[in-house]
């Protein structure tokens, strides 16, 4: 009976032991993600000075579309810039600007062509691009399409 | 009054504590030190615990490759000692069942040494990090959240030493001469 006492003596002092052990844990992974949180917050907001964030749309022509929302560019960011960051693009680049031939695979059709435009907020339409893509600088919450289409 | 066996056994204890942190000190908070410490109080009784907690931090604290601080020496000095002071206390209970009884004996008295091994170090690292908050005036909470790696490595490595080594330490000290046995200290 004493002996047994004297067990579950020692296995109250191990659980003891393990509940320290799994504090210390808790107390360490908790203060290492909020370490991790602060810092992403403050690299988040450094990067909100530096960057800004514009909306990009591919139409493919076929009835398929995607977005690309809210995608953080470089300040001084051109269309076809900021378009390379989220697309796979080959271009050739003249007198007249950038001219896209192939957008995430997408060409080889001889009829169609990449054709880009922008939103124009104050007329509430859709405007076709008037330079080359690489000469069209974007600014904060633009909306640029880029669209597989015969003119 | 210390017997003049007692003085010999603090001097030996306290130079294999010292001899052995010299050797792992690029190992930071692996120690056999502790477990050397504690093995003392519990054969020897709490002043030689004491003692050799104390003498050995008062060297390796003061000739020590990553600096001297006086409030971390006063504070690991204390810390140190309380490993001999509670070993010496076990030894005036019922603390270890006969080892040579069968393995699950053995077995248990490893695991009785790795609990309070993890114990103490968990009280010894509480304390020497809550004495250099107050020294360098740093924020508590600060101080005891970066410590816990170093605290988690301490106490782990002393759940294995104190969990390995104790039992063996203690069979080796109990084949020195004796002018009264430690089996009758330890009681069985």
């Amino acid at each position: 009976m004493m002996k047994q006492r004297n067990v579950w003596f020692w296995v109250a002092a191990l659980l003891i032991c393990t509940t320290i052990g799994a504090s210390y844990a808790t107390v360490y992974y908790y203060s290492e993600a909020e370490f991790y949180k602060k810092n992403y917050e403050s690299l988040t907001g450094e990067l909100k000075n530096l960057t800004m964030q514009v909306n990009l749309k591919v139409d493919y022509g076929n009835g398929t579309v995607k977005w690309y929302n809210a995608t953080r560019v470089p300040l001084d960011a051109t269309l076809l810039t900021a378009s390379k960051m989220v697309l796979d693009m080959e271009f050739k680049v003249s007198d007249f600007g950038a001219f896209v031939n192939k957008i995430n695979g997408v060409s080889g059709d001889s009829n169609h062509f990449w054709l880009w435009s922008y939103y124009d907020r104050s007329k509430g339409v859709w405007a076709p691009g008037q330079v080359g893509s690489d000469k069209w600088v974007l600014h904060d919450g633009d909306v640029a399409d880029w669209t597989y289409s015969t003119f | 009054m210390l017997s003049t066996r007692q003085i010999s056994v603090i001097a030996m204890m306290t130079a294999a504590c010292v001899s052995t942190n010299y050797l792992l000190v690029g190992v930071v908070n692996v120690k056999f030190m502790d477990l050397i410490v504690f093995i003392s109080g519990l054969a020897f009784g709490p002043l030689v615990g004491l003692s050799v907690g104390t003498l050995t931090w008062l060297v390796y604290g003061t000739l020590n490759p990553y600096g001297f601080s006086l409030p971390i020496l006063v504070a690991t000095c204390i810390g140190e000692s309380i490993y001999g002071l509670v070993g010496g206390l076990l030894n005036k209970v019922k603390f270890i069942e006969d080892s040579q009884a069968n393995r699950s004996s053995i077995l248990f008295n490893g695991v009785k040494f790795a609990i309070i091994g993890f114990l103490l170090t968990f009280i010894y690292d509480m304390f020497t990090n809550i004495i250099f908050a107050i020294s360098v005036g740093m924020p508590l909470f600060l101080v005891l959240t970066g410590g816990i790696p170093f605290a988690l490595v301490h106490e782990a490595s002393n759940v294995v030493i104190f969990f390995v080594g104790a039992m063996p330490l203690l069979n080796v000290i109990n084949r020195l001469p004796h002018e009264t046995p430690i089996t009758t200290m330890v009681k069985s």
